[in-house]
C-alpha cells in the first residue's frame, strides 16, 4: 500500500530531476532573424549560373523533375518558385556551368523576382 | 455510417487540421457518450499522384521526388527505388557505398525514431521530451546537411552508389554522436519508462492482437510490438546487414506502452549498427570506389522488379515495370503507413475519447506516405 503511492512519486520526482538538470544547461536554440546558422559548404541553396561557361546542351532541362523550372531560349532561365533543390542540373552539368550558392532566404514580394534570368554568352 | 448499431449515437469528427493527425487525416469517430464505437479513418488530402509522376519523366528525374513520399525517412524511399532498378541493370554497387548507404539509413531511422517520440508524448501532454528529442535529431540533421546538402530532401543515393564522399571529420562526428547517444536515450527513459502518467496513458491501451496484425498485413515496429518477430534486415539481408550483429526487439503485448518500448530499444540497435560500419569506414577510408558513374543515356531497364527496404515505419516495396526506355512503365509503391492507418478502427473500438489520439499516435503513421 505505502509502495503503490511512493514509487509513482518517487518516479516523479525523478524526472523532474533530469529536466531540472536540463534546464541548467546552455541554450541551444537561436533567436532567428537576429542571429543565423551558418550553413555547411555543400548545402543546397540558390542557383547560380556562369554564362561564359555554357554550352548550350540541354541537359539541365532533361533531368530537372520541376518542368518547366529551366528554360534555355535567348536568355537562360530558372524559376525559383518551381525549383525543388534537388542539385540534378548542377551535378549533370557538363561544364560545370550551374553551381549551388548557401543562399537560402528568398523570399521575395513578387514572382517574377523569382525568376533567375540571364543572358547567354555569343547570342546573336 | 447511416446504419448504426446503437440509437443513441453521436458523431465527431476528428481533422483534417487536427494538429494531433500529424498531417491531414480525418477520423469520423462514432461514440456513445464518450466511448468510441466506429472509426472511419478518411484519407487522400495529401495525394501528389507520386506513382503517375514516374511514368512522365524519366528515371533519374523521378529520383529527386521520391524522398517526399516520407519525409522524415527519404533515405528509405531512394533506396527502395533505387534497388528495384539496380536489380533489373544488374548494378553491385562498390563495398564502401554499401557502407555509406547503410550508416546512413541507420542513422535515418534514428531521427525519425526521435521525432515520433517527441511528438508522441507531446500528444500525450509532456512538453520537455520534444525539446530534447529535437536537439538530438539536430545533430543528425546536421551531419546529414554536410553528407548530402540538405536537411531532409538528400537526393544523395544515385545508381550505383552515392553521391559524395565522407571524410575523415565527417566520421568523427558521427562517432561523438553515436557515442553520446546511449546516454541520451538513457536519459529518456529514466525521464519516461516508469513515469506514472505515461504508464496509466499507455499499458494495456490500444491492444493489437497478433492475428488482427497479421489480416491487416502490418509490419514493422507495430508488429513487433504484437509479439511476431520478423524484419527484413535479418530474413532477407540487403545492403551489409549480413555481416553486422544485432538484435531485433520484441514485445508480446501489443499496447501502446510495448510499440514505445520496441522504437526506442531499435534505437539502441541502430546505433549499434552505426558503430560497426564506423570501425569499418575508419579503416577503410581511402583508395575506394563510392560512384560506378553509369552513363546516365544507358539507364534502359526491361522486365520487372521489386526493391525492398525496412523503413522505421515498416516493410516499404517499390514495383517497377520498365519496358526498356528511359522513362518506367509503371511505378507501385507499398508504403507501410497506409497499412498501420486502418488499424484505428480495430484497436481504438471501445476505448474512450480521450485515449484516441494516444492510440493513434502510438502507430507511427505519416501521411504523406499513406496518400503518395
Amino acid at each position: 500500500m505505502i509502495n503503490e503511492f511512493f514509487n509513482p512519486v518517487k518516479e516523479l520526482a525523478k524526472g523532474l530531476s533530469i529536466i531540472l538538470k536540463n534546464g541548467l544547461k546552455n541554450r541551444v536554440t537561436l533567436k532567428y532573424p537576429e542571429e543565423q546558422e551558418k550553413v555547411r559548404n555543400n548545402f543546397r541553396g540558390k542557383i547560380k549560373y556562369e554564362k561564359d561557361k555554357c554550352i548550350k546542351c540541354g541537359n539541365c532541362i532533361k533531368v530537372c523533375p520541376a518542368a518547366g523550372c529551366i528554360s534555355i531560349n535567348e536568355y537562360f532561365s530558372i524559376d525559383m518558385s518551381q525549383c525543388i533543390f534537388c542539385g540534378n542540373c548542377v551535378e549533370y552539368c557538363p561544364v560545370n556551368a550551374l553551381s549551388h550558392t548557401v543562399e537560402y532566404t528568398l523570399a521575395q514580394s513578387k514572382k517574377d523576382n523569382l525568376i533567375l534570368k540571364e543572358e547567354i554568352y555569343g547570342n546573336d | 455510417m447511416n446504419n448504426s448499431t446503437l440509437k443513441n449515437t453521436t458523431i465527431l469528427n476528428v481533422g483534417p487540421q487536427h494538429p494531433s493527425t500529424h498531417g491531414v487525416l480525418r477520423l469520423k469517430c462514432e461514440l456513445n457518450g464518450e466511448r468510441i464505437i466506429k472509426i472511419e479513418p478518411i484519407i487522400g488530402y495529401l495525394h501528389r499522384g507520386m506513382e503517375k509522376m514516374a511514368e512522365t519523366g524519366s528515371y533519374l528525374q523521378y529520383l529527386p521526388v521520391v524522398d517526399r513520399i516520407d519525409y522524415l525517412s527519404g533515405f528509405f524511399c531512394s533506396f527502395a527505388y533505387l534497388d528495384a532498378i539496380e536489380k533489373l541493370m544488374d548494378i553491385v554497387c562498390p563495398l564502401k557505398a554499401l557502407y555509406i548507404r547503410t550508416i546512413t539509413m541507420e542513422l535515418n531511422r534514428i531521427s525519425s525514431h526521435l521525432l515520433w517520440l517527441g511528438c508522441y508524448l507531446m500528444d500525450l501532454g509532456a512538453t520537455s521530451p520534444f525539446f530534447y528529442a529535437f536537439i538530438e535529431r539536430e545533430k543528425i540533421l546536421h551531419i546529414f546537411e554536410k553528407l548530402a546538402g540538405a536537411r531532409m530532401m538528400y537526393n544523395y543515393y544515385t545508381l550505383g552508389g552515392v553521391k559524395n564522399d565522407i571524410n575523415k571529420e565527417l566520421l568523427g562526428e558521427i562517432k561523438v554522436f553515436a557515442g553520446n547517444f546511449n546516454k541520451q536515450l538513457k536519459e529518456f527513459e529514466d525521464l519516461i519508462n516508469n513515469n506514472p502518467i505515461f504508464i496509466s496513458r499507455t499499458a494495456m491501451i490500444g491492444v493489437l492482437e497478433q492475428e488482427t496484425a497479421v489480416n491487416y498485413s502490418v509490419t514493422g515496429a507495430n508488429l513487433r510490438a504484437s509479439g511476431i518477430l520478423k524484419d527484413l534486415r535479418k530474413d532477407f539481408p540487403y545492403l551489409i546487414y549480413k555481416q553486422i550483429e544485432f538484435d531485433i526487439p520484441y514485445k508480446k503485448s501489443g499496447d501502446s506502452y510495448s510499440r514505445y518500448i520496441v522504437r526506442v530499444k531499435e534505437m539502441k540497435e541502430s546505433c549499434k549498427i552505426v558503430n560497426q560500419c564506423l570501425d569499418w569506414l575508419y579503416s577503410n577510408i581511402e583508395d575506394l570506389k563510392i560512384n560506378l558513374k553509369i552513363n546516365t543515356a544507358k539507364i534502359k531497364p526491361e522486365g520487372e522488379a521489386i526493391g525492398q527496404v525496412e523503413s522505421p515505419r515498416g516493410l516499404m516495396l517499390c514495383y517497377i515495370c520498365a519496358d526498356g526506355t528511359n522513362k518506367p512503365s509503371r511505378v507501385k509503391w507499398r508504403t507501410p503507413s497506409f497499412y498501420s492507418v486502418q488499424l484505428i478502427n480495430e484497436i481504438a473500438k471501445n476505448y474512450l475519447v480521450s485515449d484516441l489520439m494516444s492510440i493513434f499516435g502510438s502507430l507511427d503513421v505519416i501521411m504523406p506516405e499513406v496518400d503518395r
